[in-house]
């Protein structure tokens, strides 16, 4: 690409890009070796640099880089023992390589302060959702817990997620019931970690059904976009790739999911050995509805959340009124076809 | 002197940056704090056939905002995978990573690293899954970067899977 700018613009564009990076470069032979060298070479340690020296000598991250193909390759913030964060750029050439270093230590900080908060934040609400799940929130544990509502009840605009472990029953009468309800919890508890790691408080768990609640922990997103954003990986390919991902290998469990959205009653059982959370509301009925009336791995959505879909809208279509009765409009999610 | 590249993959907060140092440096911190980007360590280890220098790569933690980028993968010799056993999620996502990582590296040694041992009693992570994960032919190890146990086990027993498989 050239861009046609007067060379004023273009000196002082590059100073402004240049100016406190301090910039570098080795020109290496395609065996790596250096052959020469410049530019800002002591902010980075390396100098007296030794011409003729296999350059993982002098950075040891450069060790089993090379040789390249045709593509530069760009490795952002690399931070060594000592000396700058270093944005390196390997530029192949016919002969060899151009190795750019570039300083990027306060771009490394700026980012460092935001990914922390955000890590903290994450972490904080994996541990509200767990002390929260189930029979877990019990009186005890609500006086270590800033708890997300007021404990003697309070109305909540949930996202409520139904999940149903389809051909459980089926799988029931053939397998060993020790090795099924095995491999049942063994779902459920992953199902529950994912969602819990997502924004979301898992509910209950009894036999093969699960329900978990979006929009009780404050987050970033509003509550139907975690419940969908959440689903996705479940969705799409079972839950990734690798085989010991697959939801219950071994059982064959698929999940029928059922995801409803509206205002609920919230509050805390403090009776001793009761379970803590306890809801009760229109959308918890209307997500079991769709999940019981959903195929295995089908996901079945109401209008509400179909409403704040946003760009995840065409990915589903309408079904026929009153398809599932007592939910309004129902919606059914398409997977994505193989092109 | 032999040089190998070694990283460190895994979701945020498990342990990656305390299993380094424990074995590079002997020290722990209770202290959290993230990494950006890759940091570059160093440690020599000596080995019958001589001595190696191990190039250790602490990447950044994956999380919903930054997914690792395989070009850091580049010419590693070896994997560890850290899982938090207190953090069920955390193994979903060391699988999804060793898949990528696979499509990358191919087939290097690989370990799968339970980190947090000393906090057995919250654990998420059962002894059943973790027989699961072991069947389905998974190197798994269980460590503690805050007391020592198992770190300089793992890595002797990375490097030698590396030594084999050169
Ligand atoms: N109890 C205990 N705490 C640990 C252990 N390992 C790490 N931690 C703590 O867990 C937190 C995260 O540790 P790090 O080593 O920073 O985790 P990381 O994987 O490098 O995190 P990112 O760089 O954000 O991806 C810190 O507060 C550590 O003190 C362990 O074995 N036991
Ligand atoms: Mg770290």
């Amino acid at each position: 690409m050239k861009i046609d700018l007067p060379p004023l613009i273009c000196d002082y564009l590059c100073h402004r890009a240049l100016v406190d990076r301090h910039p570098a470069y080795l020109h290496l032979d395609r065996q790596g070796t250096v052959l020469a060298a410049g530019g800002d070479l002591a902010n980075y340690r390396v100098e007296p640099l030794q011409t003729g020296a296999p350059v993982s000598t002098v950075f040891d991250f450069m060790e089993g880089l090379l040789p390249l193909e045709d593509d530069a390759c760009h490795l952002e913030c690399l931070q060594p023992q000592a000396g700058a964060c270093i944005d390196a750029h390997i530029i192949p050439e016919s002969g060899g390589y151009w190795l750019l270093l570039l300083d990027t230590s306060e771009e490394e900080q700026r980012r460092q302060a935001m990914q922390q908060k955000a890590n903290e934040l994450a972490l904080l609400r994996e541990a509200q959702a767990r002390q929260l799940s189930g029979g877990n929130a019990s009186t005890a544990n609500v006086e270590r817990l800033a708890l997300p509502f007021e404990a003697a009840g309070e109305r909540k605009d949930l996202a409520v997620l139904a999940v149903g472990l389809r051909g459980a029953a089926a799988a029931a009468s053939t397998a060993a019931p020790a090795v099924y309800l095995e491999q049942l919890f063994l779902l459920r508890r992953r199902l529950a970690a994912h969602f819990q790691a997502r924004a979301g408080v898992l509910y209950r768990q009894t036999g093969d059904l699960l329900m978990v609640f979006f929009g009780l922990l404050t987050a970033a997103t509003a509550k139907e976009e975690q419940a969908l954003k959440a689903l996705m990986p479940i969705l799409q390919d079972e839950w990734g790739a690798a085989p010991e991902k697959q939801l219950g290998a071994g059982t064959r469990l698929r999940p029928a999911l059922g995801l409803a959205s509206g205002p609920a009653i919230v509050g805390l059982d403090q009776t001793p050995g009761a379970a803590g959370l306890q809801a009760v509301g229109a959308p918890l009925q209307a997500a079991d509805l769709l999940q019981q009336r959903a195929q295995p791995g089908e996901l079945l959505i109401d209008q509400t959340i179909f409403e704040k879909a946003g760009a995840l809208q065409d990915r589903f279509d309408a079904l026929p009124a009153d398809s599932v009765p007592g939910t309004g409009r129902v919606y059914t999610y398409r997977k994505k076809t193989l092109t | 002197m032999i040089k190998k590249k070694i990283c460190m993959l895994g979701a945020f907060a498990v342990g990656k940056t305390s299993l380094v140092q424990q074995y590079v440096h002997s020290i722990f911190s209770e202290k959290y704090q993230t990494t950006v980007g890759v940091k570059i360590d160093k440690k020599t280890l000596s080995v019958e056939s001589g001595a190696i220098d191990l190039i250790l790569w602490d990447i950044h933690g994956e999380d919903a905002f930054q997914s690792v980028r395989t070009s850091y993968l580049r010419g590693a010799a070896g994997l560890l995978i850290v899982v938090d056993g207190t953090r069920r999620a955390t193994l979903d996502t060391a699988f999804d990573l060793k898949t990528r990582a696979t499509e990358t590296v191919g087939a290097v040694p690989t370990i799968l690293v339970f980190n947090k041992s000393d906090l057995a009693a919250d654990w998420e992570i059962t002894p059943a899954e973790l027989a699961q994960v072991r069947q389905k032919g998974a190197v798994t190890v269980e460590t503690s970067a805050k007391t020592g146990s198992g770190v300089e086990e793992t890595f002797e027993m990375l490097v030698r899977a590396m030594l084999e498989h050169a």
